[in-house]
């Protein structure tokens, strides 16, 4: 009985990992891609296979708080300089919803895709927008929005004169003196 | 005879040698290579941009969770028999459509600075006062590389799939819910938004959370 009692798992463990952040996301681009394959490249299987889907995805970027410290921050009197990391992608996000069969053409001698292979498929595709994300501007647009949500916050703190800079070789680069 | 005999295991040899050289120089396919599937892979196409959003969310607490989700019904022809003959269904029927799904995913929990309006920060001297809205699930993440396809029997309509994919994400927001996500977030952003002020040169730092609306 005792040990029944010992053995209960707590309620923290149930999640499988925890992770403490500080990003400020800043900017969300909703994009979309047409993934499409034909199956005909396994020479003893006779007939082909052909799939295209589409997916709508959504890509956050932002900047992350926890390398700013004290030394980053430069205040006289109403002016204020804030050196901040440069932005980098934070999430992309593809809903089961927004993903759509638009069309699947199967041999007579062959098998329809299988979820597997589907999510396979799929996988590939998510690669492609990741790699994607500089060419789409996605960091300098939230770049552009942290700038303007910081300074935002500092006028409403007082400060009058603000600047705003970003570093990307952030801990490398020792903060301005 | 012995000769011919001779000449053959020669040549056998030569060419199982040249074989083996061509394996090893990787000039000729493997058996493996030869009666493999060629893999699937998908091609090159665009990627367009439908929609650009500004946002100020501070993101504090992320969860990566793992959950298995299944799905079990029944083939609709064996349905029409059972209806017509009057027979049971047999649960053990190959019959039975089957998809069990193990998906891994994050939830990320934070506050939503947008939310904040004019009259949420308040400065007097060396001192401020912030009132931040209530920490909340942002978003529940689980993409197709996230999903492992454990069982897959039996016809599956897309519609279907999207429905016990739906059916984890939504599992794995019940299981943040419960282990009160968003009280840790708003712990967090408490801590990060004092510290922040504090480096920004005030003395005294209040940081009030909004009640729920």
């Amino acid at each position: 009985m005792m040990l029944g009692c010992n053995n209960k798992k707590p309620a923290e463990q149930e999640v499988l990992a925890l992770k403490e952040m500080n990003d400020l996301a800043t900017v969300e681009y909703v994009v979309t891609k047409i993934i499409k394959t034909n199956d005909d490249k396994t020479w003893y299987k006779f007939g082909d296979r052909k799939i295209l889907m589409s997916c709508q995805a959504s890509i956050k970027a932002g900047i992350d708080f926890s390398l700013l410290n004290a030394d980053h921050i430069k205040i006289s009197g109403e002016e204020i300089s804030v050196e901040l990391p440069g932005a980098k992608m934070l999430s992309i996000n593809i809903k089961p919803e927004d993903i759509r069969v638009e069309y699947e053409e199967v041999g007579f001698l062959r098998q329809s895709f299988l979820q597997a292979e589907k999510d396979l498929l799929l996988t590939q595709g998510e690669n492609q927008i990741k790699s994607s994300v500089a060419s789409l501007g996605v960091i300098e647009t939230a770049e552009t929005n942290a700038a303007a949500f910081v300074t935002q916050f500092l006028k409403k703190l007082g400060y009058k004169r603000i600047s705003i800079t970003f570093v990307n070789d952030y801990n490398n680069k020792p903060p301005k003196g | 005879m012995l000769r011919s005999f001779k000449s053959v295991i020669i040549l056998a040899l030569l060419l199982a040698a040249i074989i083996f050289l061509f394996r090893k120089m990787d000039l000729i396919p493997s058996w493996k290579q030869l009666f493999g599937s060629a893999p699937l892979a998908i091609d090159q196409t665009p990627v367009l941009i439908k929609e650009i959003n500004e946002l100020a969310s501070l993101i504090t607490v992320t969860g990566y969770d793992e959950v298995v989700v299944d799905s079990i019904s029944a083939d609709p022809a064996q349905v029409a028999i059972k209806a017509i003959t009057g027979l049971p269904l047999n649960p053990f029927s190959p019959l039975y459509r089957k998809l069990v799904l193990i998906a891994r995913g994050q939830v990320i929990c934070g506050t939503d600075l947008k939310k904040m309006t004019d009259s949420s920060i308040r400065v007097f001297k060396d001192s401020v006062a912030v009132f931040i809205p209530p920490a909340e699930i942002l978003d529940v993440i689980v993409n197709p590389s996230g999903f492992e396809t454990f069982i897959e029997s039996g016809d599956w309509s897309d519609e279907a799939v999207k429905a016990v994919k739906v059916k984890a994400r939504n599992k794995m927001r019940d299981r943040a819910m419960q282990q009160q996500l968003t009280a840790k977030a708003n712990q967090r952003a408490v801590m990060l938004m004092t510290n922040m002020l504090q480096a920004s040169g005030f003395k005294k730092v209040s940081i009030t959370l909004n009640a729920k609306r």
